[in-house]
């Protein structure tokens, strides 16, 4: 479970807006799309749920924690539950694909018999194994969004948060990423998807949040006819 | 931990250019930095080993009665724990002393009709500092037949003050140069992280924690200052044996030996300069570590 109360994010010594006043809760098992225009906050709402930033105003629970006040050193323990597609993919670009996403089991001292099958099935299903040996600079864009999403999903977390996961991939790609994203949904995963793309959400059934200025104009959840939606 | 082992290793392959250097840099400072603890020792030795030639020398009244030198003798017996040798010097063989001592100047001896030298006891020490002289000179303060004695008091407080000045300057140098070993070691990682600074941000979005980002930091820091020491006293013990295996000719290091660190000083030496080092890099990268998390 996720809850925003009151969260208010501003940048810049109070002078840009992000969020404005947001309460939020989504279930456990909710497949979430978040949409608006460019600025409007949807990566400050991802951004605080993995602690990326904290909020100027508000708390946030992630999985019935309070994770504003939580110590610098239990954050780690809350992204561990947290798989995240980042926009620009943050790879590590000095290791090969297989050890992007190895690296999070690595950490948590997984075994590494299961290392590796988690790491071959997850490379399988994104179909880069084929390309396990490579660095990732030497991948196209398309590819390397599809291993950053490798590597959030690897270790089945319980939250999926993902930040334009079909922005650089065509057609074909976008629809095996979603596909990706529907079967850990119907694992039970919270997902929460940033996309531009409109017709995802009635595509995959999914909660439809639209942001505009910071502020929650549209939730598919609540009375639709009681929204701004332009 | 073998993954961090793992991961610190290729850290220190990765950048390969850089750590070549910080090793010759840090090579060259250890080696100084032992250097200068060496010299302090070898000459702590030798002041030692010229202290042992100091002798007190107790000189005799010239009437001096068979029971007062018994009752000396006796005296001394007591005192055998900390005496390494007595030599009694009679009237003659003190003149004749004099005399093997004066060849180039004959004409000192030459008018000499009565032998004027008292008769007298060199006693040569075990060990020598201002305890042993202060009993020596509460025993003979007591004691009748004696003319007066000479403990060799300024030689031996010449010594020490040299000795103390020697040590302080080459502890100096020692400790300049183990700061100096922590400023390069702290430079070095903080450069290293800013190389890596993006690498770091990912690794703790993905949950990494701050020792898993550490470990391999420290492993890396580990693996270049292990090589910097050995290359250091690899280097210092080849000089020395250099050293040891040339000057032995020579009249003066026939009687002095040079000394090398024991395995307990290496010991030291090693565990000292891993503090250092480590302790430089967990400043560094907690440093960042702690920026970076106010910035979140």
């Amino acid at each position: 479970m996720i809850k925003f109360v009151n969260i208010s994010k501003w940048y810049q010594d109070n002078t840009i807006k992000a969020l404005d006043n947001i309460n939020i809760e989504i279930n456990r098992g909710e497949l979430v799309f978040l949409t608006g225009a460019s600025g409007s906050g949807k990566t400050t709402f991802l951004q605080l749920i993995y602690r990326g930033i904290y909020p100027t105003a508000g708390e946030i629970y992630v999985e019935n924690q309070e994770i504003t006040e939580l110590p610098d050193r239990k954050v780690p323990m809350i992204r561990k539950k947290i798989g995240v597609v980042f926009q620009d993919f943050k790879l590590l670009y000095k290791k090969t694909v297989f050890e992007n996403v190895a690296y999070i089991m690595k950490i948590m001292n997984e075994k590494k018999s299961m290392i590796n099958l988690k790491t071959e099935n997850i490379l399988k299903e994104v179909g880069l194994w084929y390309k396990k040996d490579y660095l990732p600079h030497t991948l196209s864009a398309g590819e390397q969004q599809r291993l950053s999403i490798a590597r959030a999903l690897v270790n089945n977390p319980p939250i999926i948060l993902a930040d334009e996961p079909t922005g650089n991939l065509d057609f074909d790609n976008a629809l095996n990423v979603m596909e990706l994203f529907k079967k850990l949904h119907y694992k039970a995963a919270t997902i929460i998807i940033v996309t531009h793309n409109l017709e995802l959400p009635k595509l995959f059934n999914g909660r439809h949040i639209k942001l505009i200025d910071g502020s929650i104009v549209y939730d598919s959840i609540k009375d639709n006819t009681n929204t701004k939606q332009e | 931990m073998f993954f961090f082992i793992k991961e610190g290793i290729l850290n220190f392959f990765r950048n390969k250019y850089t750590n070549l250097l910080v090793l010759l840099v840090l090579s060259v400072s250890i080696f100084f930095a032992s250097l200068f603890y060496l010299l302090s020792k070898n000459i702590d030795y030798l002041l030692e080993q010229i202290k042992r030639d100091i002798s007190i020398i107790v000189y005799l009244d010239d009437n001096i009665s068979l029971a007062q030198r018994q009752k000396i003798e006796e005296e001394l017996k007591t005192l055998q724990s900390i005496i390494e040798m007595i030599k009694f010097i009679d009237k003659d063989a003190a003149l004749e002393d004099l005399r093997m001592k004066s060849k180039e100047l004959p004409q000192l001896i030459e008018g000499i009709i009565d032998n004027p030298l008292p008769a007298y006891y060199e006693i040569e020490l075990k060990k020598i500092d201002d305890k042993i002289i202060t009993a020596f000179k509460q025993i003979f303060s007591n004691l009748a037949g004696i003319e007066s004695v000479d403990y060799g008091e300024k030689n031996l407080y010449r010594l020490e003050e040299l000795r103390k000045k020697i040590n302080i300057t080459m502890i100096s140098v020692s400790v300049i140069m183990a700061l100096f070993i922590l400023f390069i070691i702290y430079n070095i990682q903080q450069l290293a992280i800013f190389n890596r600074r993006e690498e770091i941000e990912i690794q703790k979005m993905i949950g990494a924690t701050k020792m898993n980002i550490r470990l391999p930091f420290l492993i890396e820091t580990l693996i270049i200052i292990i090589i910097s020491i050995i290359l250091a006293q690899g280097f210092l013990f080849a000089i020395y044996k250099g050293i040891t295996n040339n000057i032995i000719n020579y009249s003066f290091f026939k009687n002095y030996n040079l000394l090398f660190f024991d395995k307990y000083e290496l010991l030291y030496i090693f565990c000292g300069f891993c503090f250092i080092a480590i302790f430089a890099a967990v400043i560094a990268v907690s440093k960042f570590l702690n920026m970076t998390t106010d910035e979140d």
